[in-house]
């Protein structure tokens, strides 16, 4: 299963009204591999994210996870992917523990090994503490870590994450970023939505750009460099979504 | 300065939410906003034809200028209390709750133009019983008795005063309380303020209802009747409402100008005490309300969840989830009982207008009751999970079964609050075993059929924003759900009326298995619609 690319993405459109959000996007998401999808605010980043997990209809376009048309065979494609929202999708009156209790029987995972992988995420990210008070005390980090523990629960081979280190303390963010690569390491593909530039510069194998709706690049930090060698991806960031204004 | 310039985002916002420009990305709220400008339309064009309806019997029935002017100041009153009742806790949210509070609390605004901004701001949401109930009615009183040019000039300022006075008393009143409760039920008081009042209203109607029902038999005994309320509601703003559409028919301009003043002064009275309120209060509850959820001290602490081995099943993890959310919200729980003690009461209260035998009574209790709250449940069930309802389109399950395992999960509650009921009702009634089982003939369908259309109505409707447990639904939706709420009741009062009915057998035994039939089939497409709506929405709030 995790030799399927965990994440293709062919020609992608979704409009509201007369507006395109996003255009024609086409991407793919290696096994082992973590790709970044950088853009400006309103690029379609989110919208994108969410047609791909399947929260928004798009209006063209054939989404593959691991293999699964998200189309075709919904059930099989969604039980292959875990997604951080950028908005937690929380509810509030329960504990943390209840939630990923519940999260677990969404995605039939035992509940012993569900209770094992959620100690685990939460004693890495440092919630474990407060796993049993209600996720209405936490603050947004910490809702972020409930978030995030309850995409790895059913250990999908896909996981994609929309904004996923905002609100993180350093610590968190850095057992994020371990967390991830270990994915990758393992063959899995991570997928992360972000506009800190240093931290896909740092995290990521690939970056796709978007701008108004539309794939701008796509590739290593190396070849985006080009010939310029010395530059940043902020430098080679700002070079790219300029040139399609 | 800085008043004006949000005053003018307001309205650009509301511009562009009834009326995108060209080739703009659509408010997600344009849809809703223009449904329910149609709806709104759609029942002021009703109330004016019931009232004009009314005032016409009145006048022809010996009545004159005088009972058409009390038969509107009773209508406006009616609606300031319904406006307390169920737009308070709108103008609370938008004061307290909405997302732009953090923004404003920081702008160089005083309590007091942060009171009148939000005020203006809950305008649209709090003025729909005015604008759907009070106009038409002017209008309808226009019909039969044509006020003076110069009187709808104050017609605006009038309405006004009448909005603003409930809801300024209102607000102080909230706000007083709300610094007494402790912070962390701050949120629930509001939606429990509502209940309450709610609550009330109906005890007082309870007793009120046959006192005023027996008598009126006749045209002239409602006229006694709706002189007798007006001298029981002299002081109220509706009885000068009326003075002053009176005085302005008979050309009385000064006195018809006195009523007015009247009018802006309770408004301005109103306005006065809610921003005295307001400077000493507001910010203190407004820290109290948004910081309540950051608070880290006084934590529940929950029962770790059993460890077992092997996947639970969907169905026990969804009725599980259930019960512990229900539990800590505490106050859709106790709007839901309360809801389920007011449908039960309501045959009784109705009772003295009809002769009933016991067995039809309790029937009529078990029904009124039945379908209410199957509706109410069904109606909370989609909207209580607000953005987390995401996971039913992340997880992978299919929507009907997700849309099954919430519907098993309603009904157990609903059963549960109806076998209490309807073991109370045969006791007290001292209904046989007979009695009962035909009871349970026509409940267990219209229960079933409830809870679906409930549920279909919160896929259609539900507002995962909501800020009080009686208003899960958008505006329209309340509407429509309290439509089908009135049908099915009416229906299967009907349909156990036509059982009972003696001089035909074969009517009577196959009412009610063809009306379970009907039932069930009409469940079945609330249920696979409400299934498709689920499964393809976009889940834009996730």
């Amino acid at each position: 299963m995790s030799a399927a690319v965990p994440l293709s993405v062919r020609s992608l459109t979704r409009r509201f009204g007369r507006f395109t959000a996003v255009d024609g996007l086409s991407l793919e998401v290696g096994p082992g591999e973590i790709v970044g999808f950088l853009g400006p605010n309103g690029a379609g980043k989110t919208t994108s994210l969410r047609c791909c997990c399947g929260l928004l209809r798009p209006d063209a376009g054939e989404i593959t996870i691991a293999g699964a048309s998200l189309h075709g065979q919904p059930l099989l494609a969604r039980a292959r992917l875990g997604f951080v929202p950028d908005q937690p999708l929380l509810y509030e009156r329960l504990t943390a523990r209840e939630f990923l209790d519940f999260i677990a029987a969404l995605y039939h995972v035992p509940e012993r090994l569900a209770v094992e992988r959620a100690a685990e995420v939460l004693e890495r990210l440092e919630l474990g503490e407060a796993a049993d008070e209600l996720i209405e005390t936490h603050s947004l980090g910490m809702r972020q870590k409930v978030s995030i523990a309850a995409a790895l629960l059913h250990d999908p081979p896909l996981v994609m994450l929309d904004e996923p280190l905002v609100g993180l303390d350093p610590r968190a963010a850095r057992a994020l970023k371990d967390l991830l690569r270990e994915r990758a390491a393992r063959g899995f593909g991570v997928f992360v939505s972000t506009h800190l530039l240093d931290v896909a510069e740092r995290l990521c194998d690939r970056v796709v750009v978007l701008n108004h709706g539309k794939t701008v690049a796509e590739g290593t930090l190396d070849a985006l460099r080009g010939s310029r060698a010395d530059a940043t991806l902020e430098d080679v960031f700002l070079a790219l979504t300029e040139e399609t204004l | 300065m800085i008043a004006v310039r949000v005053f003018r985002a307001r309205w650009q916002a509301f511009r562009n939410t009834l009326l995108p420009r060209h080739g703009r990305r659509r408010s997600r709220r344009t849809g809703p906003s223009r449904a329910a400008a149609v709806l709104g339309l759609v029942l002021g064009l009703l109330s004016f034809a019931v009232v004009r309806e009314l005032i016409g019997l009145l006048v022809s029935g010996g009545g004159g200028l005088h009972d058409a002017a009390l038969a509107v100041a009773a209508i406006v009153n009616l609606t300031l209390v319904g406006l307390l009742v169920f737009d308070l806790h709108e103008g609370l949210s938008a004061l307290l709750v909405d997302s732009d509070i953090d923004l404003l609390r920081r702008a160089p605004l005083g309590p007091a133009s942060l009171l009148v901004l939000k005020l203006f701001d809950a305008l649209p949401r709090t003025s729909l019983m005015l604008a759907v109930l009070v106009t038409p009615a002017l209008f309808a009183f226009h019909a039969m008795f044509p006020l003076p040019g110069w009187s709808w000039l104050l017609v605006p300022v009038q309405l006004v005063a009448l909005w603003a006075t409930p809801l300024g008393l209102g607000i102080a009143g909230s706000l007083v309380l709300l610094r007494h409760v402790p912070a962390r039920h701050a949120r629930e008081a509001l939606g429990l303020m509502s209940t309450l009042t709610l609550f009330a209203l109906w005890m007082v109607n309870s007793f009120l209802l046959p006192r005023v029902g027996e008598p009126a038999t006749s045209l002239s005994e409602v006229r006694v009747a709706l002189a007798r309320m007006s001298d029981a509601t002299a002081p109220l703003p509706g009885a000068w409402m009326g003075h002053a559409l009176e005085r302005a028919v008979r050309g009385d301009v000064l006195h018809s100008l006195a009523a007015t003043a009247m009018l802006l002064g309770y408004a301005a009275a109103s306005v006065l005490v809610a921003v005295a309120v307001a400077k000493r209060d507001l910010e203190a509850v407004q820290t109290r309300i948004l910081g309540g959820g950051m608070r880290h001290t006084g934590r529940v602490r929950a029962r770790r969840p059993p460890r077992a081995t092997g996947a639970r099943s969907l169905l026990g993890a969804m009725i599980t989830r259930d019960g512990v959310l229900l539990a800590r919200h505490w106050t859709i729980l106790g709007d839901l009982l309360v809801t389920a003690v007011l449908w039960t009461l309501l045959p009784i209260v109705v009772s003295p207008l009809f002769e009933t035998s016991r067995p039809t009574l309790a029937r009529a209790m078990l029904l009124a009751l039945t379908v209410a709250i199957g509706n109410e449940i069904g109606a909370r069930t989609l909207p209580l999970e607000r953005g987390a309802l995401a996971w039913a389109r992340l997880a992978p399950n299919p929507p009907w079964r997700w849309l099954a395992c919430r519907l098993a999960s309603a009904g157990a509650l609903a059963a549960v609050l109806l076998a209490i009921a309807a073991a109370g009702t045969a006791r007290a009634l001292d209904l046989d075993a007979g009695e009962i089982g035909a009871l349970l003939a026509v409940v267990v369908p219209a229960l079933g059929l409830a809870l679906a259309t409930g549920v279909w109505a919160g896929a259609t409707f539900g507002d995962p924003r909501w800020t009080n447990p009686r208003a899960m639904l958008a505006p329209a939706g309340r509407v429509v759900s309290t439509l089908l709420l009135l049908v099915q009741g009416a229906a299967w009062l009907g349909l156990s009326g036509l059982a009972a009915v003696e001089h035909s057998g074969a009517v009577r035994e196959l009412a009610v298995p063809i009306a379970a039939t009907v039932a069930a089939a009409l469940a079945l497409v609330a249920f696979t619609d409400a299934a498709r709506r689920l499964g393809r929405a976009d889940l834009a709030e996730a």
